[in-house]
């Protein structure tokens, strides 16, 4: 169909040939990738929004203050953690383990005194709901942590004496 | 040091690192902004596979490590490059372009620096707050920057089994390269190497193009590339999917190489790019035995059995050490090499349509990925001519088995096929940008050419 349209290779036709190759590049191409960036929840946006709002409420920047909090502040050795059940959904579990199990290593994180394995939040709530009172902690843990699960779909954090713990 | 001057040293060793290792192994003088990049992938995979080996003999990798283990190898391969160089003939210019840098075209490289800015913003302005980006990789990241692999309790914690303990470590070793440089972990900071990753991959990206379309072309369609929403959503955020997709592009522009210029050390090249795909992510195995299929169809008569063979040689060569520890580590639920056994058949026909569904919808996001997708579908029907080439046959053969392991782990996942779509497509289609990217370069040219083709 093409050959038809631009026979030769006379001047004309070449310049055309790279008009339409151009405006394949940028109409289906850049242009698309622009209107996506411009987009008011556009990923970009976003990133940039998230760099200007550093204040406490902003949830990356709280989490992040979190995690350096608890790596200064917690003791060298297994750390314990009590997760609170009250209100506490797969997703708030899943995000509060994992983060705290990134922030406090090299300790080790201890939510069972059994090993389990654990997949997902829903395997995290199943634990906790499974474990009824307080576990008996091990002599190796140092210190506990009970975290609770907060409004935003969050979850708070409170580093508690080992013998509370136990 | 301070930590930025540190994380840019870092960068720059990789890059000198991966530039005399390929002067050494190419003897070629013209070092043009896409060799530089050539050289920062080759520099970054080397570096994070010689740090897992020392890693394996209980070295951790702290800053006299990291320092001594880049200068050492800078200074043994610079001296490598000058005896190679003055021992051996220049290699030649891809198709006659390869040579044309971006040097001399500022206004190309102006135009990459929106996207650049971005990502940048996004490493290192941002703490690292991706679910995957914390808790696996930098997780592995903290771990093997601690502990040397050996003696980690971590890779036999079962109830750690949500971070994937068998996932490999280059993306982790990578970080824990900077760390080392640091002297400590800087989560934020640690991040500071994905910029130089997403520039590398586009300037390779660029090199393939450059093959194929004119410079004007050509540079539109990286900064096509480069604003490709998705890209920009995922290249600054810690996880290692375009740290994979920086070395796919590598092997593929490689491969390519080999297949138009029959030179043995591009094959060679490839194939080590492919190696670090394989320690980067659990998907760089399938890539690296579809691209070792691809070559097998599409290379030059005669060299048809050669070519998978060195191809496949290379690759395990390297990765033997990661698949040895690999057999000692705890077997979880998520084990998708002992469901290729009999009974996957059923479980993935009966998810056949709608993972077909899901990648079509995907294809058609605009959200994620612009018009990139629909414009390889446009240019595929007006470039046919390029069918006939054998880059083109290798291209289309590696992206179609490359997204037929896909489309098999989503058939056997034990998880809910449709919620890992949801959280990983996106992610798992980065993986074919650059086999993507090329192919519309190529049909690009075609459809350009058509006319001089047929003359």
């Amino acid at each position: 169909m093409l050959r038809r349209i631009l026979p030769t290779d006379s001047p004309a036709d070449l310049k055309l040939r790279r008009i339409i190759a151009w405006v394949l590049v940028t109409g289906l191409g850049l242009i698309p990738a622009l209107a996506v960036i411009a987009m008011p929840d556009s990923w970009p946006r976003g990133f940039v929004s998230n760099f200007r709002n550093r204040d406490p409420g902003s949830k990356i920047w709280g989490t992040s203050d979190l995690m350096s909090g608890i790596a200064r502040s917690a003791p060298p050795g297994d750390i314990g953690l009590l997760f609170n059940p009250d209100g506490l959904t797969p997703a708030t579990a899943e995000f509060a383990y994992y983060i705290l199990s990134y922030a406090l290593y090299p300790r080790r994180v201890i939510l069972s005194t059994s090993p389990a394995v654990l997949r997902n939040g829903d395997d995290i709530v199943r634990l906790i709901a499974a474990g009824g009172a307080p576990p008996a902690w091990p002599e190796s843990v140092q210190a506990v942590i009970a975290v609770t699960a907060a409004s935003d779909a969050s979850f708070r954090v409170e580093m508690t004496s080992v013998r509370a713990g136990r | 040091m301070s930590i930025p001057a540190l994380a840019l040293a870092y960068a720059g060793l990789l890059t000198c690192v991966g530039v005399c290792a390929l002067k050494a192994m190419t003897a070629n003088p013209e070092l043009d902004n896409s060799r530089y990049a050539a050289g920062f992938a080759l520099g970054a995979g080397g570096t994070s596979i010689a740090l897992f080996w020392l890693s394996l003999l209980s070295i951790r990798p702290g800053r006299a490590v990291v320092a001594g283990l880049l200068c050492v190898t800078l200074t043994a391969l610079y001296l490598a490059s000058r005896r190679m160089s003055s021992s051996t003939p220049a290699a030649r210019p891809w198709s006659g372009c390869f040579h044309a840098g971006l040097r001399k075209f500022p206004i190309f490289f102006t135009a990459l620096l929106p996207g650049l800015a971005l990502v940048t913003w996004h490493a290192v302005g941002t703490p690292l707050f991706e679910g995957d980006a914390v808790a696996i990789w930098g997780l592995k990241a903290k771990v093997v920057y601690e502990q040397p692999v050996r003696s980690a309790a971590y890779f036999h914690e079962i109830e750690k089994s949500y971070s994937h303990l068998d996932y490999p470590l280059g993306a982790p070793f990578l970080t824990a390269g900077l760390y080392g440089l640091f002297g400590g972990v800087d989560d934020r900071w640690g991040k500071s190497v994905w910029p130089f990753v997403y520039l590398a991959f586009l300037c390779l990206c660029h090199s393939g193009f450059r093959a194929y379309v004119e410079r004007e072309i050509a540079a539109g369609l990286t900064v096509v590339a480069s604003l490709t929403p998705a890209l920009l959503r995922w290249a600054g955020s810690g996880l290692a999917d375009v740290l994979l997709a920086m070395y796919l592009a590598a092997s593929l522009i490689h491969a390519l190489r080999w297949i138009e210029q029959g030179i043995r050390r591009d094959l060679v090249l490839s194939a080590v790019f492919a190696a670090f795909s394989v320690f980067t992510k659990n998907e760089g195995l399938p890539i690296a035995l579809s691209l070792a299929c691809a070559l097998g169809f599409s290379a030059p008569p005669g060299r048809r059995r050669e070519a998978p063979g060195i191809f496949l040689g290379t690759t395990a060569l390297i990765s033997i050490p990661w698949f040895l520890f690999l057999v000692h580590l705890p077997q979880t639920h998520e084990n998708y090499w002992s469901k290729i056994a009999l009974g996957s058949g059923p479980a993935l026909f009966a998810r056949l349509g709608a993972i077909l569904a899901a990648l079509m919808r995907e294809a058609l996001r605009f959200r994620e990925w612009g018009g990139i997708w629909i414009l390889l579908g446009t240019l595929a029907f007006l470039g046919q001519g390029a069918f006939q080439s054998r880059a083109m046959r290798f291209l289309w053969i590696a992206i179609s088995l490359h997204l037929a392991a896909y489309v098999w782990a989503y058939g056997v996942t034990p998880w809910d096929v449709a919620e890992l779509i949801e959280v990983s497509l996106s992610r798992i289609c980065l993986h074919l940008l650059p086999a993507g990217l090329l192919l519309i370069a190529i049909h690009l040219g075609a459809f350009q050419r058509y006319r001089h083709s047929r003359t």
